[in-house]
Formats: structure tokens, sequence, C-alpha cells
């Protein structure tokens, strides 16, 4: 399901770089964002929605979920929700365009890893990512 | 919002009542004077010799037949004489229980009046305005229509006036209703009462340059003991300058219901308020999201293409599309901020026939408590006659609401008088509106900053009023600037075509 381009990221990185994937309604934001993490050496998996990446959680070797919350049908916040009872141990990095304290403290009171407003920089993304797959890169 | 300015208007109205002013249709030329200026005059002599006139009529009677007794008595007509004696003597007495009757009868009507004036139940005041009736009269055969004008380009000839209308007595019920100590916390000079903010004294004298037959208008007065009542001033005017030495007024506290209309007014504007934060928090949400995204594409894929081309062996083909999403998304971007704006722009105006006269006047009511709180009087007039413009009113309104508070505002922390003055004039084909201030005034370099956004001065001021001023001036084809005043303080300008925007 997942649109994936983790084929040819292997071309340029580890052979068993950590699969992220980004979920998105918005073809940009998936596509730059997958970008950006190949680029730090990840293997994206985009998904255009909450539904798409729940039929592939199982199977897909994914590592680490990073979701948009504003998307039609299921929000990233449902997806959080669901994922936290069918894959507990799955982190989440929840992202959004539309910034509150309320919105931050209901993503991490559902077990968000991290809250990211956009547009973030690299150097976020690459810290978040890091910090949640236990990986410490070179500063 | 309408409805409230139509109560104000008809039922508390600060300006001369429609009914007095009707027969005044059309603009008054210099030629027709009101009829009490051209009274004639009521001399004292005259009065002596009415006086006289009566006194005579009584006296003559008795005074001929007693002659006549004289000369019938000379001419040797013992009885004839005695008969006319008798008869003037009865003709004496008639004239003097005739005298004594009428000045009972005087005194009576006069205890009456007392009586009326003293034990109505509303309160009365006796008003001595004779200088302010001359100087209007001196006003309108100089040539000078437009009363409201000349006192607004001159405040202090307006206070000095003002010194000068006395009240000579105000009746029992006015001291009950105010609990006041006696009739003397009342009475002296007019200016005493009226708060320097008060707009109305000059309508008095523009009804009484327009020969009105009655005056009604809401003030504000401050009271012996320094609190302050909306009262509504009724009065007859007088039918010659005599009559300005007694102009009976009376007065109506309207101040419990000034006060609910007011919490009224204030919880229509708090909601307005609430629901246009809520709008514009709403929209700006709305754009701070549609931005949003295209600028986080375009922060990841630059950051990923400066990450391909720093590798040791680059990636051009992975950075360059990556740069060409940056561009995608920069137009993106770009074309979220011009929908914006042309939809904001092309929301609907409501256009119609403005007085702009009008519309300050409405502007200055709706914000008259904030006004007040800030001491400053304002001063509205228009020259001659000012065209109708198509425009969008409540925008129009808008403007003069946010100079005035600026002007207001501006003027808080001076000593000095606080006046506000409004001008209204046409020039050709657009009506030019000038309101100055008497504060410290604006330095050059700043004057053409200030109606930048989010450019304030005030603390906890957003420093959108002059840039809101500015965009719907703009919107209505007009130009705005602003410059010093002749007394130093600030000016703004302002004109608008009188055919309306340009379209196309």
């Amino acid at each position: 399901m997942a649109e994936s381009a983790a084929g040819d990221s292997t071309r340029n990185s580890a052979p068993r770089a950590p699969v992220v994937a980004i979920v998105d309604d918005d073809p940009a934001i998936r596509s730059a964002l997958s970008r950006l993490a190949r680029s730090l050496g990840y293997a994206p998996a985009p998904f255009a929605g909450a539904e798409p990446l729940l039929k592939a959680a199982d199977d897909a070797g994914i590592a680490v979920v990073v979701t948009d919350v504003q998307m039609p049908g299921l929000s990233g916040l449902d997806l959080l929700r669901l994922l936290r009872l069918r894959r507990p141990t799955l982190p989440v990095i929840v992202m959004t365009a539309y910034p509150s304290e309320a919105s931050r403290a209901r993503a991490l009171a559902s077990g968000a890893f991290a809250y990211l407003a956009k547009p973030f920089d690299a150097e976020q993304f690459e810290h978040c990512l890091g910090s949640v797959l236990g990986i410490t890169r070179d500063p | 919002m309408l409805s409230r300015q139509t109560l104000s208007r008809q039922v508390f109205s600060r300006w001369p009542s429609r009914a007095s002013a009707s027969a005044h249709d059309g603009p008054i030329g210099s030629d027709d004077l009101p009829a009490w200026m051209l009274a004639a005059p009521t001399s004292p002599r005259r009065a002596w010799a009415a006086a006289v006139g009566t006194a005579a009529l009584l006296i003559l009677p008795p005074l001929g037949l007693a002659g006549l007794a004289g000369w019938a008595a000379a001419a040797g007509g013992g009885a004839s004489a005695a008969v006319l004696i008798g008869l003037a003597l009865v003709a004496g007495g008639a004239a003097l229980t005739l005298a004594a009757r009428q000045a009972q009868r005087h005194r009576i009507s006069e205890t009456r009046l007392a009586a009326i004036f003293e034990r109505s139940g509303i309160s009365m005041w006796r008003e001595d305005w004779t200088a302010a009736g001359e100087a209007v009269m001196a006003l309108r055969r100089a040539g000078t229509v437009d009363i409201e004008s000349h006192f607004a380009s001159r405040p202090e000839a307006l206070r000095a006036l003002r010194r000068q209308v006395i009240v000579t007595d105000v009746n029992g019920f006015t001291v009950e209703e105010t609990g006041a100590s006696g009739k003397e916390a009342f009475l002296g000079p007019l200016d005493r009462l009226l708060p320097d903010t008060d707009q109305t004294f000059v309508q008095w004298l523009v009804a009484f340059g327009r020969g009105d037959r009655f005056f009604r208008s809401e003030a504000h007065v401050v009271r012996a003991d320094g609190s302050e009542v909306d009262m509504l001033f009724t009065a007859m005017l007088p039918r010659d300058l005599a009559g300005f030495s007694e102009i009976v007024v009376t007065a109506l506290d309207v101040t419990a219901f000034k006060q609910a209309q007011q919490r009224f007014a204030l919880a229509d504007t708090a909601l307005a308020r609430a629901s246009r934060i809520t709008t514009v928090g709403a929209l700006s949400a709305s754009i701070a999201h549609e931005v949003n995204s295209p600028l986080a594409a375009i922060l990841a894929n630059a950051q990923a293409a400066a990450r391909w081309l720093r590798r040791p062996v680059p990636e051009i083909g992975e950075a360059s599309a990556a740069l060409d999403d940056v561009v995608t998304e920069a137009t993106r971007a770009r074309d979220v901020i011009a929908r914006t704006r042309s939809y904001l722009g092309n929301a609907p105006r409501a256009s119609a026939a403005v007085d702009l006269l009008q519309a300050a006047r409405d502007a200055n009511l709706l914000v008259e408590g904030e006004l007040r709180l800030h001491r400053a009087a304002v001063h509205i007039a228009a020259e001659g006659d000012i065209p109708w413009i198509d425009a969008d009113a409540i925008g129009l309104q808008q403007v003069f609401v946010n100079l005035l508070l600026n002007a207001a505002q501006a003027m808080a922390e001076g000593d000095g008088p606080r006046d506000v003055t409004v001008t209204i004039r046409a020039t050709g084909d657009a009506v030019a509106v000038d309101v100055s201030d008497t504060g410290p005034g604006i330095a050059p370099e700043r004057r053409a900053r200030i109606f930048e956004p989010f450019h304030s001065t005030k603390a906890g001021g957003m420093g959108m009023g002059l840039a809101i001023c500015r965009n719907l001036i703009d919107a209505h084809g007009g130009d705005i600037w602003a410059d010093a005043a002749p007394g130093g303080g600030a000016a703004f300008h302002f004109t608008l075509p009188v055919a309306g925007p340009a379209h196309g």
C-alpha cells in the first residue's frame, strides 16, 4: 500500500536502514519528508492517510511513524490511539501545521513520542528520529 | 447595531429634534434672519410708557371730574359743583378699588406662577442667555450662517460664551431630586455645571441662529457634589431678544435610561468584538495552516538538497529534484497569500449614499463614553453643503471612530484643553475631512509609518487602527495623511471622491 521508495534508498544508506512511515494527506509534505528522511539515512515509507498505514503496519517493518494531525478520515490523533492499542511499542511522532497547546497536550497524553510544529527544520527532525530509535549520531 | 443607533437618535437625541428644525427645510440664507432677531425691542422707556398709560386711565376720570367740579364751583353753580365733587370722589374711589384689585390679581397670578414653578414635579431652571443671544444675533447679522462651524474653529470663544450663561433660579423639585443643600448649589454660570466635554451648548446657539421654536437636547451635567448625570433639557425659545434674559428650561434626569442603554451597547460591542476576534482567529489559523504546509515542504526539501550536495559524492539528481519541489511549494505559498487577499478584498462592500457629517456624528455617539473618559471635547462641523458620497457607511464610521479615539488617547497625557475638531468640506469632486487635536502631535519622521500595520505606540495597542483607516480610505479611492494642526497637535486628513471608487 505504501508508495515506498525504500528500494531506491538502499542505494544510499545501509541495507538495514530503519523504516520511517510518513503519514500525510499532502503529497508535497510526503515527498519532501521522504526525501529528507532518505538524506538522513532512513528508509522512508510514505502513506496518504491513517487507513493505508493501519493496513500495512503489521508487515512493513516500520520502526517509527511520523503522522500529520489534520487528515480526511481518521486523524493523526485517532491513528495514534489505535496504534497504542495494536502496536504499543511502535513510537509515533505527531506533526501539525496548526499547532496549539491543547493539541500538543492531547497528543502527548495519548502517548505521542514527540510533537512537531510545521514547518520544522532538518535538525529537529533528525534529533527526533535519532532519539526515538536510540541512535546517537555525530553532533 | 442598526437598531441601537436608531434608538439613540430618536429617543435620546443630542441634536435639536426634527420637529423644531422642520420649518427650515433647505439651506438658510444670510438674509432671512430668524423672527426673534427682527422683533421690535421692548425698551424700558416703552414699558414705562405703558405703565403710565394704565395709571392715566385710572387717574384721569376722577381728576377730570374734580376739575369740572372746580370749574362749576368757580362759575357759581354750587349744587352742580357738589354733584361733580361727589362724582369725582366716587370715580376716585372706583379707580382706587380697581387699582387695588388689579394689584391683588397680579399678586395672585404671581403667586400661582411661583407655585407652578416651585411645586412642579419636574426640574425647572430659569436661565439668562442674553449674552449668547446677542452673540448669535451679531454673528447672523454679520452674515455668519453656519454657527456650528464658526464655533468649531473657535473653541475658546465658545467656552467664554458658556461662562456668560447664568442660572438665575431653579425650582424646589430640582433641589429635592438632586439632594442639593439648596438652590445656591445651582445658581451662577452654566459653565460650572457643564463638563468641558459637553457638545450640546453649541447646539443651543445653532437653534438660536436658525430661529427654532423649541430646543431639546441631552447633556451630561456635573452636580455640585461632583457626580455626573445625564439630563434631557427642553425649552421654548424666546420670541425676541428681551426673552433671552429668562429662558425656562425643564430638565429630566435620564441617567438610569442612559446607563441601561450603555450596558446594552457595551454588551453589543463586546459581542461584536468577540465575534470579530473569533473570525480573525479562525481566518489567521486557516492562513497559518495553508502557509505552514508549503513552508514545511520547502524547508525539508531545501535541507535535503543541501545534504545531498554536501556528501563526499554529491547526489545531483536528488538535490535537483528537491530544489524543483522548493520552487513548486514557494509558488503554492505565494498563491495562498494572493488567494486570501483577493478573497478578503472582494468581500461584498455595502455601498450607499452616505452623509459624512452624519457618519461623523454617529461615530461620535458610538464612542462617547470613551471620549468622555479621556476628557476630550469633540467639535464637529461641516463647511457649507456636503454632497453625499457613494460609500460603505459602516466603514467610514469606523474611520471616524478610529481617528476620534486616536486623538482622545493622544491628548490623554496633556494638561491643556483637549479639543478634537472635525471639519468636513466639499472640494470640487471630493469631500475633504480634517480631524485635528490639541495633543503633542506626531514627529514628521513618524508620519508616514503610523499607517503601517502593527505600528503602535500605546501599551496593549495592536497598532491596527490607522492601518484599517488607510485600508478603508484606499478602498474608497481616497487618500489619507497626517501632519501638524495649527495649534501644534496632530491633524489627520482624508479625502473621498464624491462619485465613489473608480471601478476597473
